[in-house]
């Protein structure tokens, strides 16, 4: 394949016009609108690149020196707390390089460009170990599930680049895609024989309208025929009539002259009938009703959750209870769908992308935490972290702030920074001799064994245990004195082990 | 009148059976994060069995409905 030159925009087009060229009739070699939307963009990778020559080509499309839009790179990596890596690694997926090559577009087509997918696959797991949801970009539990979704999307490119090699032949070529090539060229055969059929089907209706027009020429000429004869025969009736009526010399009488009979109609030549022109079936949408239901369900659903968040009655995000929510409201769309036989649509679709980012909010949300300060408590005021490992907190070396501070909440950092989980469900929080214990449930439900243990001679004995459930705010206090040392919990199930030393 | 106008059919009874089990998953599923927003603590294990138990109703109820309709394509 020859290297096209010129402008960007040129060798674009010079690259797709080669590539409807270069496809043989059995296998067109398509290429699918993304691909060539990307090559309008007028953007291809530098050839002095570091590694994939994005920055080069970004820079030398918006007028950048290479040296000037590296500099600019770098600065922005810190920036964009990595996400500048990500973006590098996509661009040197998609973007052409000067020979109009594209990486993904040729992994598609079972010619990997092996050490690019390489790099772009480092690239990708480095600039998403640096998204933290905790930089000037913070993501939050988003960036975390993008950052699952594109890790998953990686390992499937390994799998297949690996099942791509265990499956080619000696040719190179994947007996995978050689499948599906075949599969190719048995709808080109089928595609044929379609087109030989309309063919024949087009040939036996020539032929049936060629009999048609000869078998009305032949009607036609015995029509004739006879009412040549028709005529005659009239014509001798006339004369023997006249001779009659001069034989009886009858008078005043007007004979009527004979009726020309009519020529008999020819007949109709049969119609063939026209080839059946088959319309595959179509099956309704949600329809209009559907839709708006569910539309209205979810504006009511959102009304209400945001009233209950402005009473202050809601325990969680309402944007979060909102898209819970609207799992039901899909849910029951597509069961009123199914059950009125139509196509359940785009609630499909949603009911796909909602299942999927509940499932990895649901298995890594709730431990976001633990990826980054697992074991970090801290008193809300003054801050002060407490590192705990083993899941205990030990507060006797707080003994002035505790005695300080009697409404000191030992808080463990929350998505508002400072809402409260523990975030091992096991936790053992050792407080000073004497010290008095308040539980809290922060709010919403919780889920939570206390065991409140003294020292006696020597030997733990539970002195307390308390289980809290419910949805109210619960205070439960230990000791006579005031409380000095105030666990609060927001949610989970968690046991909580408090032992005076 | 356009002549091309693709005819409309409605699904048969055992596609309409999925197509609504598949809803009451997703309906199940819903309910099911609802419950762990509210602080409930998911039975991972109890999930499996009802999912399995979901996917077991959604064949029979399907192969019955076959059955019923003499339809096995």
């Amino acid at each position: 394949m020859a290297i096209p030159s010129g402008n960007p925009d040129d060798r674009c087009s010079d690259y797709k016009k080669e590539a409807v060229v270069s496809a043989t009739p059995n296998q067109p070699q398509y290429e699918a609108q993304f691909f060539t939307s990307v090559r309008n963009w007028g953007i291809t990778r530098g050839e002095n690149g570091v590694m994939g020559g994005v920055v080069e080509g970004v820079g030398e499309r918006i007028g950048l020196a290479r040296v000037p839009a590296r500099l600019l790179a770098l600065l922005l990596i810190p920036i964009t707390s990595g996400l500048i890596v990500v973006a590098y690694a996509a661009a040197w997926a998609i973007l052409p390089d000067s020979s109009g090559r594209i990486i993904v577009q040729d992994f598609g087509r079972g010619t990997p460009n092996v050490p690019a997918l390489i790099g772009i696959s480092i690239l990708t797991l480095i600039g998403l170990f640096g998204v933290r949801w905790t930089g000037p970009l913070g993501w939050g539990w988003l960036g975390a599930m993008i950052a699952m979704i594109v890790g998953l999307a990686i390992v499937v490119g390994i799998i297949a680049l690996i099942a791509w090699n265990i499956t080619k032949d000696e040719n190179g070529q994947s007996r995978l895609i050689v499948e599906f090539r075949g599969a190719d060229a048995a709808k080109a055969k089928a595609q044929e024989a379609a087109s030989e059929a309309r063919k024949g089907a087009r040939e036996v209706r020539d032929s049936a309208r060629e009999s048609a027009r000869v078998i009305r020429d032949q009607a036609k000429d015995a029509g004739k025929k006879i009412a040549e004869e028709g005529r005659a025969t009239a014509r001798r009736a006339k004369t023997a009539a006249a001779e009659i009526r001069d034989a009886v010399s009858v008078k005043a009488v007007t004979e009527p002259s004979p009726q020309e009979p009519m020529a008999p109609t020819p007949p109709t030549p049969p119609v063939p009938p026209s080839p059946p022109h088959y319309l595959r079936p179509r099956i309704p949408g949600p329809g209009k009703a559907i839709r708006l239901l569910a539309l209205g369900a979810a504006f009511l659903v959102g009304a209400a959750l945001w009233w209950l968040d402005r009473e202050d009655m809601l325990s969680v995000n309402p944007i979060e209870a909102w898209l819970a929510a609207m799992i039901v409201v899909v849910g029951v769309a597509i069961i009123m769908a199914g059950a009125a036989g139509r196509r359940i649509g785009a609630f499909g679709f949603w009911a796909a992308v909602l299942i999927i980012g509940w499932s990895i909010r649901i298995v890594v949300g709730p431990d976001f935490d633990k990826w980054i300060d697992s074991h970090e408590f801290f008193l809300a005021d003054p801050p002060r972290n407490i590192s705990v490992e083993d899941g205990t907190v030990d507060c006797r070396s707080f003994d002035d702030a505790l005695a300080d501070l009697a409404t000191t909440r030992i808080v463990v950092p929350g998505e508002d920074g400072y809402s409260v989980k523990v975030t091992d469900p096991n936790t053992t929080i050792v407080v000073p001799d004497g010290a008095s214990v308040t539980l809290e449930s922060g709010y919403g439900p919780l889920v939570a064994t206390v065991s409140y243990t003294r020292l006696s001679d020597g030997h733990w004995t539970e002195f307390a245990t308390c289980d809290i459930e419910g949805t109210s705010t619960r205070y439960h206090t230990w000791g006579s004195n005031s409380p000095k040392v105030e666990v609060t919990v927001n949610v989970g199930h968690a046991n909580i082990v408090i032992e005076e030393r | 009148m356009s002549t091309n106008k693709r005819p409309v059919v409605y699904r048969n009874a055992t596609e309409r059976i999925t197509t609504m089990l598949w809803g009451t998953a997703v309906v199940a599923f819903g309910i099911g994060v609802i419950a762990w927003l509210m602080g409930y603590d998911f039975d991972l294990e109890l999930a499996g069995i009802v999912a399995f138990a979901i996917l077991g109703i959604w064949i029979l109820g399907a192969a019955i409905v076959a059955m019923i309709t003499s339809n096995d394509d």
